[in-house]
């Protein structure tokens, strides 16, 4: 084997590709990442904390491998789609019938849409949870979310493209949310559309956006997330959430437990790339990719369900007006989102509920009161999936500033910061009305039960 | 052109370069300023290639009072009360949607989000913020003409005794 392997890399040929021959000693470890232009965004050595699978669960480099597979059946599919009307759904249709691979192309490149869009907010909610987020990565931070709602865009740009109904009706209460923004909001829908209504140019300036115009910026943006990440000094290790950071990090550094980059690191981006292709392949021989009739711009089908990462857009939209649910509440969401690190307090020095108990807790009830209130009353019917994890998270943070917290439990919660009540809040709010609105509404948007009436998906 | 050294520039020196430093970006801002307006200018479209949306019904003593004509290629409705008419646009004012008549309820309804509409277009129920939107109604050559592309006022009616 070995004999075989030297014949391989030992000779002018593949000297001439890889100078430094097959990498097995340290120094041919280090060079290979160090000279090749693909490995070396990587360091040269990482610790074995740091890559350990726990840590970050690979969930930012699973969302790259997502794009990577996106790009690669993406530009497949392209071979065969013509973004006109009606040609665009008979493209579909013989993608489906007369392509050979064509439903398993088309399966692979929409189940990893939605694995990617899963992924990333996931990466974005263990990213929090982990204090990856401080000083100084502050600007990493916000960039990823701003990848985070660039994914959203591209998963969302590419829902119209097959003209069937479901990409029709989706886009209908997708564009009229923009509309809603306040002075700008018609004209965006009018340049977003290229016209007032949703036909063959809102079909092309999709289309343009989905395959060039936004994988270009997702490709500068992500190249930059994970250069700053090696240059914030790479995967987060921090010590225990609310010391201090950025210094002592860099005090703390522990060489004891360096490894090589090749293979260590590589090893496990290859089995996690190959873990969610192998995944991803199982879904899409397993499941066909939804394509009902083509687009009927006079037949609402009933329920209309915008994708499923907007349904808890679209259940809030029930409630308020699209304006507030569809520019205000969401723009607010993400603006807290991109600046919380610029307002985490440190609780060594100012806990949150220190000195000023009394005064921090009439302040948090009266906030929760008013808030409850707005709920209630500014919307057409009360809005329970806000309004609960309010009150919990309320209730939960006033047992936390107890005195003495009885519990461990309870005094960790003492040392939690406010952007992690707020975070926490935010999740759940998220994760409820989308399964709100994915399982627990059918026709006319009404209450179904998904056990009893079955899931309108 | 002198050829490049890298000795320490003098203060004045350091002066000018920092002076001209923001007189050149503050161009390159303003061509940049100007290049993203031209942009969004070129993406806007000029000429536009939708459909006209006026159209006949037929000849309104055809209809008999009490008829909700349901035009689902145009997607409109015509109403005949005993005064006259009335069209109303069947896009949902909440986001869009078509809605349905539902006759046994005497009201519109939109599947997206629940929205509900009387008769005469006002909502009775759902997050819809504004009633249906009337459109203009005119009789030529016997004809009842719907402009669906020009909206009317919220009580407009075109009164025509049955």
């Amino acid at each position: 084997m070995s004999k075989l392997l030297r014949a391989l890399t030992d000779n002018r040929a593949f000297k001439s590709l890889v100078r430094h021959g097959y990498p097995e000693d340290a120094r041919t470890r280090a060079l290979a990442v160090y000279s090749n232009l693909f490995l070396h965004i990587h360091p040269l050595k990482v610790r074995a904390r740091a890559i350990a699978f726990p840590r970050t669960f690979y969930l930012g480099g699973l969302s790259a491998a997502c794009f990577f597979l996106l790009t690669l059946t993406g530009v497949a599919l392209m071979v065969f789609y013509r973004p006109a009307v009606p040609q665009a759904y008979q493209d579909m249709k013989d993608l489906e019938f007369v392509v050979t691979l064509g439903v398993f192309t088309r399966n692979l490149h929409r189940f990893a849409a939605h694995a990617m869009v899963a992924l990333v907010f996931l990466h974005l909610v263990v990213t929090f949870y982990r204090g990856a987020y401080r000083r100084p990565r502050e600007f990493n931070w916000a960039l990823g979310v701003a990848l985070f709602v660039l994914t959203i865009l591209l998963s969302y740009t590419g829902y119209l493209l097959p003209w069937d109904q479901l990409a029709f009706w989706a886009v209908t209460v997708g564009t009229k949310m923009a509309a809603a923004a306040p002075w700008v909001g018609e004209r965006l829908r009018f340049l977003l559309l290229g016209g007032t209504q949703i036909g063959e140019n809102a079909l092309l300036r999709f289309y343009v956006l989905h395959c060039v115009a936004l994988p270009l910026l997702a490709v500068v943006g992500i190249a930059v997330h994970v250069w700053r990440l090696r240059k914030d000094g790479g995967i987060y290790l921090g010590p225990a959430e609310n010391t201090p950071l950025a210094d002592s990090e860099k005090k703390a550094v522990d060489h004891e437990d360096l490894v090589s980059t090749w293979p260590h690191l590589l090893a496990r981006e290859l089995v996690a790339f190959l873990g969610i292709t192998l995944a991803l392949v199982l879904v899409s021989i397993g499941f066909n990719a939804p394509l009902e009739a083509i687009a009927d711009p006079n037949l609402t089908p009933n329920p209309a369900k915008a994708p499923w990462y907007f349904l808890g857009l679209q259940e809030l939209l029930h409630y308020y007006s699209p304006l507030v649910s569809g520019v205000v509440l969401p723009g607010l969401a993400i603006a807290a989102l991109a600046v919380i690190p610029y307002f985490d307090l440190n609780l060594i020095r100012a806990p949150l509920w220190g000195e000023q108990r009394r005064s921090r807790l009439a302040l948090l009830w009266g906030i929760t009161f008013a808030g409850t209130g707005w709920l209630i009353f500014a919307g057409a019917h009360p809005v329970w999936p806000l309004i609960v994890p309010l009150l919990v998270i309320a209730i939960v943070m006033s047992f936390a500033a107890l005195p003495s917290p009885p519990t461990a439990l309870g005094r960790w919660l003492a040392q939690r910061s406010l952007p992690f009540w707020i975070f926490t809040w935010f999740v759940v709010i998220s994760v409820a009305l989308t399964v709100i609105g994915i399982f627990f509404r059918g026709p006319n948007w009404d209450y179904v039960l998904p056990w009893r009436d079955g899931v309108y998906f | 052109m002198a050829s490049p050294t890298d000795t320490e520039p003098t203060d004045q020196e350091r002066e000018r370069r920092r002076f001209l430093l923001l007189v050149g970006s503050g161009a390159l801002g303003a061509v940049g300023l100007g290049l993203a307006a031209a942009t969004l200018r070129f993406i806007e479209p000029n000429v536009l290639f939708e459909e006209d949306r006026r159209f006949a019904v037929g000849r309104p003593e055809d209809v008999p009072v009490g008829t909700v004509l349901v035009l689902v290629r145009q997607r409109v409705y015509v109403v005949r009360e005993e005064k006259g008419f009335y069209a109303l646009s069947a896009v949902c004012t909440h986001l869009g949607c078509i809605t349905r008549y539902e006759a046994e309820q005497k009201g519109f309804f939109c599947p997206c989000h629940g929205s509900r509409y009387a008769l005469k277009g006002t909502v009775t129920g759902g997050p819809a913020p504004a009633a249906l939107v009337r459109l203009h109604l005119s009789i030529e050559r016997e004809q009842l003409v719907v402009d669906a592309g020009r909206p009317a006022a919220s009580q407009a009616l075109l009164e025509l005794p049955a």
